[in-house]
């Protein structure tokens, strides 16, 4: 089994969210801000959710403030913020560092699995996403640049499989 | 003049296939309009100049390597309102229109070339030369407080190719601020640019620097090459030689850090073209890609880390006075520009943790293990023989870690990460994480790395650095408070004597010249602390010794200050080893009582002969106020009566019986009319009064 299906990060209301729930199923993890240029991203991560959560999509969103300090919100004004603006219905979890001594747990064994742009494995701004296929193995990882639409058919194939 | 727009056209239509001639004649047509023409004139030529080179896209890509030279020429005081919006410069937005269209349509290797030509000889001192009427030391209340505030565009790297026109002018906190209006604030007709004081010259640096950065990296972006870290290793080398001949005279730094921020964030190496990857062997092509990255990783980390200690050079982030704060649970009161330096700080943090710069690993191997390293052949104190010998080695510890860096600069052939970055990005970590990067660190390695990067400075102004000498007394502190003191002492004890005086001089030295009151008095605590914790004999011999030697009259009268405290208070009850053995059950008659608790002792014991020695001293700055009497020597004097005031239960009565009627003496026969001098009449008063009752009883 791989060890993605081990983890459980803290959600935000502080319970673990068991990733062992997530077998068989294809993740969008990404590192959200609420105020970032790229916070917009939000409205297509939301979308995609909708359109593919019933075929066994899951999307999960860690706040994140290390990227210039564009997310200086509590655990419940950031999902307050995410559902009010952008009705988001997909899991948040609990503010997270995910670069640095203190990453989460979640973040050190995504960028352990796939490295960014030249090699470098620490995380380089918010929104950036790691999509992981259903056996649990980190299948991309996608830079901030990245709209999360365009990543519809590397999801329905993944999907498929 | 008026028709050069015209003759700008012709020369496109007629020259287009003698490019020779056609840059030649807009060379030209460019300084004399520059030298002679009105700023109406200027704006029209610049516009019919956009115009061709929109219209004329295949000669633009022949020419375009040889405009940006020309073009940066319009980029001075004259041409630029520096009360207004810099949207509303009409010259200088032109120029930025031509040099977007260099940079999306000219050929991208000679336009790059060009620009980190120009980007290297970028200099201040220069723009004199084309900015006659620029005076060197004008200062003007500039629209560069606009201009700092052309932010990082986070989060829009998409659009940055497309116009960066807009996005130099733009200011991005408005966007959201003024959604429902028009027309944005900074394009209103009763606009004024904030004031923020800088240098005219510094203000025409910065607006080039930008232009010329923004061409080098949207062409970087153009090149299509399998070797991308040749061309990034050019734009950091030229980026290197601007800040080398520039951070020194730079006021805001931190516009030029942010520059380099967003170069470094947003780099995207450059493509090879999908026919030269076709006609290389896969294996080849994976080994090459490979070490390419790898030397892209290294350029990036350098970039930023070596950026970091040129521009930070006159900043300071008060951390030892924040980590003060924070223990104290005082008010930490940083104002605007902590925050901005700050800010950027935090940022470069963030981006040396995205660049997988493990900041504990390299503190631990380049800040702490290298700095011991430089120090770790001096001899012992059994070892040195006399005083002449141990005079010598004094000043070699001074000098050691300046020759190291000489040696390390002239060996250096890597690549590696710069120590002193390091080490500003470990403040960095406290300030974001509100603890030490290295919690582990001993008192011993905080005086090495002080000594490393405070010493340089005192053989060269190259390694001036403000930040550093800060955050050292922030590590210094963070030892302090967080190792148990018989462990410091035990640590303290084990380092020969004469590195322990050299550190506290300095460190003396270093807390008496802050210009800010609470700086001073965090600084002075530190210093206080350390001497709590030195061997008794190494603290009185170095106050005795700058109480006797030292140049400087508000130096002593700090050190008899601490003198004062270090003979008055007492250790609070003793480490942990103390306290082991007082609960010690010692199987005896006593079993079950404690041992007597050990009676309170001072950090620094008053004896016979300490108590003769201050009393020399006392005498000597008395004799110095009969000599010339003045604010510095009546003040000392003053210190010294205040000292022996404060002692003047356990000081020797005879001592102080002399003093006193020396200083009667004095007094009576001064007829100079010193205001510090009815202040030591005051004192000296209430001395002979405690004399007298001591007699009496």
């Amino acid at each position: 089994m791989s060890k993605f299906y081990a983890l459980a990060p803290t959600d935000k209301t502080g319970k673990p969210f068991e990733f062992s729930q997530l077998e068989g199923k294809v993740v969008l993890i990404v590192n959200v801000a609420s105020k970032c240029g790229f916070t917009p991203q939000y409205k297509e991560l939301q979308e995609l959710y909708k359109k593919y959560n019933p075929q066994g999509l899951e999307i999960i969103g860690f706040p994140c403030n290390q990227f210039g300090h564009q997310e200086p919100g509590t655990d419940s004004e950031i999902g307050q913020f995410c559902q009010v603006n952008y009705g988001v219905t997909f899991p948040i979890m609990k503010k997270v560092d995910v670069n640095g001594s203190d990453e989460d747990p979640v973040w050190a064994y995504l960028k352990s699995q796939k490295s960014g742009l030249l090699g470098f494995k620490g995380i380089k701004w918010n929104f950036e996403k790691f999509l992981v296929d259903k056996k649990g193995n980190v299948h991309e990882r996608y830079s901030s640049l990245t709209k999360p639409a365009s990543l519809e058919n590397t999801i329905e194939e993944l999907l498929s499989q | 003049m008026d028709n050069l727009p015209g003759k700008v056209a012709r020369a496109f239509k007629e020259d287009s296939e003698d490019v020779v001639t056609l840059v030649t004649v807009i060379d030209l047509y460019c300084s004399q309009v520059n030298r002679e023409g009105t700023r109406a004139q200027k704006e029209a030529f610049l516009e019919a100049l956009f115009c061709q080179l929109t219209l004329n896209k295949e000669v633009l890509a022949k020419i375009a390597w040889d405009l940006p030279k020309s073009l940066l020429n319009f980029i001075v005081i004259e041409n630029v309102d520096t009360d207004k919006a810099l949207l509303k410069s009409k010259v200088f937005r032109l120029v930025v229109k031509c040099f977007n269209e260099i940079s999306l349509h000219g050929n991208a290797k000679e336009c790059f070339l060009t620009g980190c030509e120009i980007l290297s000889k970028l200099k201040r001192d220069n723009l004199e030369l084309e900015d006659d009427n620029a005076e060197a030391d004008e200062k003007v209340e500039t629209s560069a407080s606009l201009l700092s505030s052309i932010e990082l565009s986070d989060g829009t790297e998409e659009a940055r190719s497309e116009d960066f026109v807009a996005e130099a002018i733009k200011l991005p906190h408005e966007k959201t601020e003024n959604k429902s209006e028009d027309i944005p604030r900074h394009l209103r007709d009763d606009f004024v640019a904030p004031p923020l004081e800088r240098g005219v010259e510094e203000f025409i640096l910065e607006l080039r620097l930008h232009v010329v950065l923004e061409m080098v990296t949207t062409t970087l972006k153009r090149i299509h090459t399998l070797y991308p870290s040749r061309f990034l290793g050019m734009a950091v080398g030229s980026l290197f030689a601007f800040g080398r001949s520039n951070a020194d005279q730079i006021d805001d730094s931190v516009f030029v850090l942010r520059r380099v921020f967003a170069f470094a964030r947003g780099y995207i190496p450059p493509q090879p073209t999908q026919e030269v990857i076709r006609d290389i062997p896969k294996d080849d092509y994976n080994k090459i890609v490979e070490d390419e990255n790898c030397l892209q990783r290294k350029l990036l980390r350098s970039l930023i880390t070596t950026s970091l200690n040129l521009f930070l050079k006159k900043s300071e982030l008060h951390v030892a006075e924040a980590l003060f704060a924070q223990i104290k649970n005082l008010q930490f009161e940083p104002d605007s520009l902590w925050t901005v330096v700050n800010g950027i700080s935090s940022r470069y943090f963030q981006l040396a943790l995205s660049f997988d710069i493990d900041l504990e690993k390299e503190f631990v191997t380049r800040c702490i293990e290298e700095s011991k390293r430089i120090y770790q052949s001096l001899p012992k104190d059994s070892e040195i023989v006399n005083d002449n010998a141990r005079k010598a080695i004094g000043q070699v510890i001074y000098q050691l870690a300046y020759t190291y860096n000489l040696q390390k600069l002239a060996n250096e052939k890597d690549l590696s990460l710069d120590a002193g970055s390091i080490l500003i990005l470990s403040a960095s970590h406290f300030l974001e994480k509100n603890k030490p990067l290295y919690p582990g660190i001993k008192i011993d390695d905080c005086i090495y790395m002080y000594l490393r990067f405070v010493t340089p400075a005192m053989f060269s102004q190259a390694y001036d650095h403000d930040f550093m000498v800060d955050v050292c007394h922030y590590w210094i502190l963070t030892a302090v408070l967080n190792v148990p003191c018989h462990e410091n002492r035990k640590i303290l004890s084990k380092l020969p004597s004469y590195l322990n005086v050299i550190f506290l001089q300095i460190l003396l030295l270093k807390a008496t010249t802050p210009a800010g009151g609470k700086q001073r008095m965090v600084l002075l605590t530190t210093l206080t602390r350390v001497l709590c914790l030195m061997p008794e004999n190494i603290t009185f011999d170095f106050a005795v010794d700058t109480l006797l030697s030292c140049p400087f009259p508000h130096i002593k009268c700090c050190m008899l200050g601490i003198l004062k405290d270090l003979m008055i208070n007492t250790r609070p009850h003793e480490s942990d080893v103390t306290d082991a053995l007082s609960t010690l059950s010692i199987k005896d008659d006593a079993s079950d009582k404690k041992a007597p608790p050990v009676p309170p002792r001072p950090f620094l014991v008053i004896t016979e002969d300490r108590m003769a020695a201050i009393h020399s001293l006392a005498l000597l700055a008395l004799k110095s106020l009969k000599q010339s009497p003045s604010k510095e020597t009546s003040t000392l004097m003053l210190t010294y009566l205040n000292f022996l005031s404060g002692l003047r239960m356990k000081w020797d009565l005879i001592f102080l019986g002399e003093i006193v009627k020396e200083l009667s003496q004095f007094l009576q026969e001064e007829e100079s009319e010193l205001s510090e001098l009815e202040f030591l009449r005051i004192a000296n008063s209430d001395l002979i009064a405690f004399l007298e009752e001591e007699t009496k009883a």
